[in-house]
């Protein structure tokens, strides 16, 4: 019996008109791994690559209308923080570092929760900051280092309640969920 | 239209990015392997990578053979499809290559980053992809059908900078009144334009597109893209650069009618 793995290319394909254009949208494309036994069984595994189908434009921007209400306050309420003058806690500390904004950014938009509150934000002395939420008896707090790195700390009726390191941006997810379940909200009532 | 004498000019544009692209019929020996081959010619220049997803073809159509019936559908295709980056050790620079497309990009990286202009753009992009033919000529995968041209300039206008607000568009865009028939609406939280322009002769179009983004520094802007695409002449690198010519007058021109005189001062227009 022959076992190869090979791969085969998916690809989701559109084509549209816009007026007189004519766009052929890869939406996706996935790299699939499949067994081939005998010349005759496939078995394809899961996906290994998917993406989007992309543009030829290099520089990133977000679309407003990709962002909710919540994430576009707190991107104001960040870019307040990021222009801060340097020394501006008067002991010398320089404003949030682009490695503290750019985690900052991550953080704002790539959890995919519609209905959310926008963060209080907060510059950290030594190039830091730091996003705070508060619902009902719960609190988060993500304090972003200087060199992009996130710490969490969770509070109930401003007891601590859990602390640690953020690796994955799917940890925050947890977190924003545990605030707002309906536990937070009932104690609160 | 007639055009002529020295396209607009400024002092401080807002052009962040510009690329050139030539699309062709699909090289069919082009596979994985010559992603490699073709980097180990221009790996001095360009010394990182990275592989994308590949673009799906775009066309400009006119006449009768405007209407496309769409389709949609899942093709397995033996090769995996793929578009790989090709990055200038400066970080300014990209080249971009899948088996139908290649396409030369500048780029802004900081703010005090001048503005790299279409004649020094011009011969950058003839150079690359002279060499890129080159390759496929001397690897035999065949020379290059060339089906169609298309240019970019991408453009981020900051608020605050010249505007305050949605209420205030009429000072960015020209043909944006800012005023109501009967004064029920407020100003806008928010607007997207689309606009497309055909250029003389069938020769291509000019796509106008303005949507709200926010920045990587979290900056709110507004992106204003002008995309010129259409068909060379012919498939030589003369014909290329011709039809380059002509989009590149298109997005200026397009640019500076479509943006308002109130923005221009901003900018320092210098013509």
């Amino acid at each position: 019996m022959n076992e190869l793995q090979q791969f085969a290319s998916a690809r989701y394909t559109g084509t549209v008109m816009y007026g007189g254009t004519v766009v052929v949208e890869n939406v996706s494309s996935c790299f699939i791994t499949a067994t081939v036994t005998s010349g005759s069984v496939l078995t394809y595994t899961s996906p290994i690559v998917s993406n989007l189908g992309g543009y030829a434009q290099w520089s990133v921007v977000i679309p407003t209308r990709a962002l909710s209400q919540w994430q576009i306050q707190g991107i104001k309420r960040l870019n307040e923080v990021l222009s801060l003058p340097k020394n501006w806690d008067s002991y010398g500390s320089c404003p949030p570092t682009h490695a503290a904004a750019n985690t900052a950014m991550d953080l704002l938009t790539g959890i995919d929760i519609d209905y959310f509150v926008a963060p209080r934000v907060v510059p950290v002395s030594g190039g830091g900051l730091q996003l705070e939420w508060e619902i009902g008896v719960r609190a988060l707090e993500l304090e972003i280092l200087n060199d992009g790195s996130v710490e969490y700390l969770t509070t109930e009726r401003r007891e601590p309640h859990e602390e640690g390191r953020i690796r994955m941006l799917n940890e925050v997810r947890s977190l924003f969920l545990w605030l707002i379940s309906p536990g937070s909200i009932q104690m609160a009532a | 239209m007639a055009v002529s004498g020295r396209t607009p000019d400024y002092e401080i544009p807002p052009v962040v990015e510009t690329y050139l692209s030539v699309q062709f019929t699909p090289l069919a020996q082009f596979s994985i392997p010559h992603f490699g081959l073709y980097w180990t010619k221009i790996r001095e220049n360009y010394p990182a990578f990275q592989v994308q997803s590949p673009l799906g073809p775009v066309i400009e159509q006119f006449g009768a053979g405007q209407f496309v019936q769409p389709k949609l559908g899942v093709e397995l295709v033996p090769v995996p499809e793929v578009r790989c980056w090709f990055i200038a050790k400066s970080g300014a620079m990209l080249t971009q290559v899948q088996r139908d497309r290649f396409i030369h990009n500048w780029r802004k990286l900081k703010p005090e980053d001048v503005y790299v202009h279409y004649d020094k753009i011009k011969p950058s992009f003839s150079d690359e992809w002279k060499n890129f033919c080159e390759f496929l000529d001397e690897t035999g995968l065949g020379k290059p059908e060339v089906n169609q041209c298309e240019m970019t300039y991408v453009n981020h206008i900051e608020l605050g900078q010249g505007w305050k607000s949605y209420g205030e568009l009429n000072k960015v865009i020209a043909c944006w009144s800012g005023t109501f028939s009967d004064n029920f609406l407020p100003a806008p939280e928010s607007v997207n334009i689309g606009a497309r322009y055909i250029l003389p002769d069938n020769k291509g179009r000019l796509h106008i597109e303005m949507q709200p983004a926010i920045t990587q520094n979290a900056k709110e802007i507004l992106q204003l893209n002008l995309t010129a695409r259409g068909k060379p002449e012919s498939s030589n690198l003369e014909s290329i650069l011709e039809w380059f010519d002509l989009g590149h007058e298109w997005i200026v021109r397009g640019f500076t009618d479509f943006t308002a005189k109130e923005m221009h001062n901003f900018w320092g227009r210098k013509i």
